[in-house]
Formats: structure tokens, C-alpha cells, sequence
């Protein structure tokens, strides 16, 4: 009896194993459209067309909220060879273990091959995405801008000006704490990312910004560090903003708790907290006498990667640049762009974007200079140490000088 | 142990058979091996190298070891969960055994209590810890809006100074009833004829607890102290959800330092080698413990 059923059910686990395998091709997408990311509901519309028009193919959606297991997760996968046909990661330098495990194939000749395709594209973004070795390993959908995102409704009821310069700062952060309300939300203690770029860019100009540290620490960075810890000791942020991250400060932006925070295009979404907020970007004020106004940290850092497993594949090859194209192309690239607000890869304009996401572009384009983010130009390792250091710096325990001397160290080391 | 098995086995059915033995050891043998002892080598092999993003290894011999030890952040690190530990073997365990003899005393509602203080631990830490950020939430957080309406003024509740406590407070809270769960276990094997005889004699009820309790249970409190230290050295979730070790690190521990430099700063070869440092450190730690406490025997005769 007992041997009879396991021999049964063996049987049934051979043959459904079979059934899957019987002609199909499998295909398996990584991307960051997933759970509440704006543009996951077009994405998935994406894939169920191309499942219609190739009922041939089974697709295996493995995308997923891209925190720092899953960037883990993925570089694993590459070093391991355990890679998806399609990835959506970074192109700056956080690409380094994905280009450099070998397992992805330079596109150059497939879009050659294919001059209707390249042709959505809009050429300088093209470039932004080129790896240092000169082929392009990813095809870019959005990009994105950063920014100072106010409450306007706080800003008009406090009559503060949105602030435009060094004063025009520590004055809107004076009369937000007299009012009780925190003047600008950050999470300092975990993700201090934006609050960073934007302090040494608006401090030191676009040049200090972009210097890296390998050459030697700029004066300007020590100087943008030191402007968070004047900000600190101002009382602008949160009260516990050295333990918090990004999520906590969206929070209390969210909750109209908080007047200003300083973070990227697909946090516009949530500081709306679905129309109960007024809310725009504007660019971080100028602080420095060698910062400039307008210039803004924004650009193209992601795409989709080809595995060189599946475009070696003959079996695979024709549905999998199929699929990379149907993701890819100059109508999807609209969608998602009209979906997430962000700046799209191709020449198109979209449309039915609300307000501040309109304010948005309009920032972007009116930008004398655009740099992407500094943890786009040096490696991880530093990027952390700097990331770790900022609380710090702020409380005054140590100073932004030794901070960047051991960043500068890690940096030397990793490269 | 290996011997009363095979001779057990061999009243039963198999004639001294060593192929049987080593086919039912063999799952859990394989399991370790690929689950354990492979990455642990692994990890010690990795811990001479410099790897970042785990590609490109390039070997620097014992560079990542002298790191440790002039690494300041491992220390202080050190120090907390040693801190942890300690906290963790008088609160989670005292208090697990005070009240098991509790709720042993009562006569009604020994279930209420066994399920209440149970419950903790069916949750999980990371979505307890995020309750915890919650409450110890600097502008809308609960604790802070109960003293607000008291008329207190608001606490920093993670600073420097505190942090580790508050850290230390939903993990303990949390295990307390797993302790007390295995203490008043061991409390129903203790006969009710030796607490018949020394109510007899006119022993009170601390006597009781002290010269007949205490003693028989000892066993069952030494295996909780041992549990409690080498849970405490794997002690991670709670903490990186709360306060991930900040602020300054102040309530970093060896787990949450070990995570962060390898899945953050992305230093493989350094991470390992924190890694195999926590296990000597629980190795060393636990036969400190078991030399110790000792291995006291002691018997209902």
C-alpha cells in the first residue's frame, strides 16, 4: 500500500516536471517594479501583453523592492552564475559586480542591428548609462531628480519663504522650531544619502561634487559636511533623526509633521500622502558661495541587463531581445514614465503628470548642471563609511576631516 | 551515546549492522555539513582575503585579523553583547524562573499564564522590533504622546545613553516566556509527596522554594543560562530594526556589526572574519559557562 503510493506519487512528480519542460521557453525578469513602486501596475500590463503575443514563452517575474538584501541577493546571483535572463540594476558604480562577473552582454550590436529601437532612445542618455569600458551592458527606462520637497501648505501658514539661499535656510528652520514643527525631516542616522549630495553640492559647486575622493579630500566636502552639522545644531531635524532612515522621515513629512525633505523624484508620490499634502521640489538652496542655484543631482542610473546565458542560448535568443524590446521600447518607456513622474529615457512627453511632478521637470530642465549622485562614483565601501560617519560629524564626536580621511583610506583600498 | 544506540538498535531488529547506523546518521550529517561546516570554512577561508561585492578576492593574509583587533567599533561591540548577555541570563532567566514558581503556586488559571506569557515569542522579532521603533518614536511616537498629555516633556529615547537598554528591553521581554515555559515544565516532574513531607515537617513555603525547588530544577536552569548566553551572541533583528546600532554604535553588537559590514559596506573578507570571531567567542564563552555552572547532579532520592 504504502510503497504503492510513493511509486504514484513519484510518477506524477516526473511527469509534471515533464509538462513544464515540454517545448516552452523560460524566461525569468528581475526589476524594481514591484510591491508599491509606482510604476509596477504598467509594468505587469507590459508582461501580460508580451505573454499574450508569445504564448511560447513562460516568463518567471521574479522583480522585487530593491533594498540591500535584495542588491545583495543579485550580485550573488551574478557571481554565482545564477543570474535572471533580464535584470534591472544600477549603471553607475554599483554596476561593477554585475558587468564585471562577465555574464552580461554588451548591447552596442544589438541596437545597431536594430536602428528603430535605438532611435527611442534619447542619445545623451545613452551615454550617461555607457559603462567605463565603452559598451553599453544596460538600456535605461526612467531617470530621476532630487530635490528639496516642501509643504506648501506649512510654508503659507507660517509665511516662510521656500528658501532659496544659506538665510533664507536657517530662517525657515527658525520659524518652523518656534512653531513646533520640524523644519526639515531626514534620516541622518541610517540614510543620509540625499542630505549629503546635496550639502557638498550646494556648498562646493558641481565640480567639488563630482572631484570623487581618490585624488585627495576637497576642501568643499569637508565644508558641505560641516553645513549639515551647522543644520543639526540649529535644531532643523527631527529629534531622533540619528536613528532613524528615509522611511521614518517620509513618515513625518507625510503626517504634515515636518515642512521640508530633501529626496529624490519617487519620493514625490508619498510626500502627497494621496492629496493630503500641497507639495512641490524645488532645488536645494545655494549655501556656498561655489554652489549654484539651479544645479541639481539627477540623471540616468539603472537599465535592463541582458544575461550573456540566455543571448547565447539559440533556443532563447529571439524572445529574450524580443521581451528586452517590448520592455524597452519608446511607448513602454512613456508608460512607466507617466506611472512613476520620472525622466524618461526616450524622447517623449508625459502626459497627465500632477503638479509637483510637473514642477519637477520643469526644475530639470531649467538645471545649468546635473551630476549624478556621489555614491554613483565611489565605490561601496567608502560610500558606507561616509554614509556611517554622518551622525558623527553632526553630534560633533568626531570631525567631518577624520571621517573623509578614512573614507579616502577604504576608497584607495577597494579600487 | 553512539554505542547505547547501536545496541538498542541491535535488541531490535538489525544484527550489529554499522550500514544501518551510519544510513540513519547520514541525513543529519549531510545537512550540517552543507549548512555548517561548509560555510564555516568557507568564511574562515575568505577572512584572508580583501573582497569587496564578493568578486575579485585579493589576498592580504592576516590584514582582515589585525583590522579586528585595532577596529574599535568590534570592541564596543564586544562589550555590548556581553552587556546583552548578562542582562539576558539574570532578566529572561530570573525572571522566567520567579514566575514559573509564580504560576506553579496558584491553584486556577495555570493555562491564562503559560499562553500569555508564551505569546511573545510566537511573534516575530523583526515585526516586534518595528513596533518598538514605534513606540519609542521621538515626535509621534506612543510613549512620548503619553507623557506629552501627563504634561512631561517629550524623551529622546535612543540616544547614546540609553539606546542599548531600549534595545534590550522587547528582546527580553520576548523570551522570558520561553524559559518560563521549560522552568515550569521541569516544576511538574518535582513529586508532590517530597512538598507533602516538608509541609508535614513545618517547612514554609520559602524553604520549600529553596531546599526542594531550586535544587531539583537545577538542571533545567542550567540549560536555560546556556541557551540564554548563546542566544544572546546570535541577538541581531530586534537590534537592526530598532536602532540597526546606532547612534555612535552605541547599541551595536557583534551581530548587527557583522551584517552591516558584509551586506552594507559590502567587505566581505572583514565580515567573515567577524563572523569566525563570534564563533570562538561562543565556543569559548559556553565552556566557560558549562565549567562553571558545573555539572551538579542532583536526584529525587
Amino acid at each position: 500500500m504504502k510503497k504503492s503510493m510513493i511509486f504514484v506519487l513519484a510518477m506524477l512528480l516526473v511527469l509534471s516536471v515533464g509538462a513544464v519542460n515540454a517545448g516552452a521557453v523560460e524566461l525569468r525578469v528581475y526589476s524594481m517594479f514591484s510591491g508599491a513602486d509606482p510604476a509596477s501596475g504598467v509594468y505587469e500590463e507590459l508582461i501580460e501583453e508580451f505573454k499574450a503575443e508569445h504564448p511560447e514563452v513562460k516568463i518567471i517575474d521574479e522583480s522585487a523592492t530593491l533594498d540591500e538584501s535584495v542588491k545583495v541577493r543579485i550580485e550573488n546571483d551574478f557571481a554565482s552564475g545564477n543570474e535572471p535572463d533580464i535584470t534591472m540594476y544600477f549603471t553607475d558604480s554599483q554596476a561593477k559586480p554585475i558587468v564585471e562577473s562577465g555574464r552580461v552582454t554588451p548591447l552596442n550590436d544589438i541596437l545597431a542591428n536594430n536602428p528603430d529601437w535605438k532611435a527611442g532612445f534619447l542619445p545623451s542618455v545613452l551615454e550617461q548609462v555607457r559603462y567605463s569600458d565603452g559598451n553599453i551592458y544596460a538600456l535605461p527606462i526612467t531617470g530621476f531628480y532630487e530635490g528639496l520637497i516642501v509643504n506648501l501648505d506649512l510654508f503659507e501658514k507660517y509665511d516662510v519663504k521656500i528658501p532659496e539661499t544659506r538665510e533664507d535656510l536657517f530662517n525657515a528652520v527658525e520659524t518652523f522650531r518656534t512653531n513646533d514643527i520640524v523644519p526639515m525631516a531626514a534620516g541622518l542616522g541610517m540614510t543620509p544619502h540625499y542630505n549629503i549630495e546635496h550639502s557638498i553640492l550646494k556648498v562646493g559647486g558641481a565640480a567639488a561634487h563630482d572631484a570623487g575622493i581618490a585624488d585627495g579630500i576637497n576642501p568643499m566636502w569637508i565644508e558641505g559636511l560641516n553645513h549639515m552639522k551647522e543644520l543639526y545644531d540649529a535644531d532643523a531635524f527631527q529629534k531622533d533623526t540619528l536613528t532613524q532612515d528615509w522611511s521614518g522621515a517620509r513618515q513625518l513629512f507625510k503626517q504634515g509633521k515636518a515642512a521640508m525633505l530633501v529626496e529624490g523624484s519617487w519620493a514625490i508620490a508619498d510626500a502627497q500622502n494621496e492629496g493630503a499634502n500641497r507639495v512641490t521640489i524645488v532645488p536645494y538652496p545655494k549655501v556656498g558661495e561655489n554652489g549654484n542655484q539651479t544645479d541639481l543631482i539627477a540623471g540616468f542610473t539603472s537599465g535592463m541587463y541582458l544575461s550573456k546565458e540566455a543571448y547565447n542560448n539559440e533556443k532563447k535568443q529571439d524572445v529574450v531581445v524580443e521581451l528586452l524590446k517590448h520592455l524597452t521600447n519608446k511607448e513602454a518607456i512613456k508608460k512607466i514614465a507617466e506611472a512613476n513622474g520620472g525622466l524618461p529615457a526616450a524622447d517623449v512627453t508625459p502626459a497627465g503628470l500632477s503638479k509637483p511632478y510637473q514642477d519637477g521637470l520643469e526644475m530639470f530642465k531649467n538645471a545649468d548642471h546635473v551630476s549624478l549622485p556621489i555614491d554613483a562614483q565611489i565605490q561601496r565601501p567608502a560610500w558606507q563609511t561616509l554614509v556611517d560617519g554622518v551622525a558623527y560629524i553632526v553630534s560633533g564626536r568626531r570631525s567631518a576631516e577624520n571621517i573623509l580621511e578614512e573614507v579616502r583610506k577604504i576608497e584607495l583600498q577597494t579600487k | 551515546m553512539l554505542l547505547t544506540f547501536s545496541l538498542e538498535v541491535e535488541t531490535i531488529k538489525f544484527k550489529n549492522d554499522n550500514k544501518v547506523i551510519f544510513f540513519f546518521l547520514l541525513p543529519a550529517l549531510l545537512f550540517w555539513s552543507i549548512f555548517l561546516f561548509y560555510p564555516i570554512i568557507r568564511s574562515l577561508y575568505k577572512t584572508f582575503f580583501f573582497t569587496v561585492h564578493n568578486i575579485n578576492p585579493e589576498f592580504i593574509g592576516f590584514g582582515n585579523y589585525i583590522k579586528l583587533l585595532t577596529d574599535p567599533v568590534v570592541w564596543l561591540a564586544t562589550k555590548n553583547t556581553f552587556i546583552f548577555m548578562i542582562a539576558a541570563v539574570i532578566f529572561q532567566v530570573g525572571l522566567g524562573v520567579l514566575l514559573a514558581i509564580f504560576v506553579d503556586l496558584i491553584r486556577y488559571g495555570k493555562n491564562f499564564f503559560r499562553t500569555t506569557f508564551f505569546f511573545p515569542i510566537v511573534l516575530s522579532a523583526a515585526s516586534l522590533g518595528l513596533l518598538f521603533r514605534l513606540l519609542y518614536n521621538y515626535d509621534a511616537g506612543l510613549l512620548n504622546s503619553i507623557l506629552e498629555a501627563l504634561n512631561f516633556e517629550p524623551v529622546l529615547w535612543l540616544d547614546a545613553a540609553k539606546a542599548l537598554a531600549m534595545v534590550m528591553i522587547p528582546t527580553i521581554w520576548q523570551y522570558v516566556g520561553f524559559y518560563f515555559v521549560i522552568i515550569l515544565t521541569a516544576l511538574t516532574k518535582i513529586p508532590n509527596s517530597l512538598y507533602e513531607v516538608a509541609k508535614i515537617e513545618g517547612a514554609s513555603t520559602f524553604q520549600r522554594i529553596t531546599k526542594i525547588t531550586l535544587p531539583l530544577i537545577f538542571q533545567d536552569i542550567r540549560v536555560c543560562i546556556v541557551l540564554a548566553i548563546t542566544g544572546t551572541l546570535k541577538v541581531f533583528d530586534m537590534v537592526w530594526v530598532i536602532t540597526a546600532g546606532g547612534p555612535f554604535d552605541s547599541s551595536q553588537v557583534l551581530g548587527t556589526y557583522m551584517y552591516s559590514t558584509v551586506f552594507q559596506r559590502r567587505l566581505f573578507g572583514y565580515g567573515s572574519t567577524i563572523a569566525i570571531f563570534i564563533i570562538i567567542l561562543g565556543v569559548i564563552v559556553t565552556t566557560l559557562t558549562n565549567k562553571f555552572i558545573g555539572n551538579r547532579d542532583v536526584t529525587i532520592d
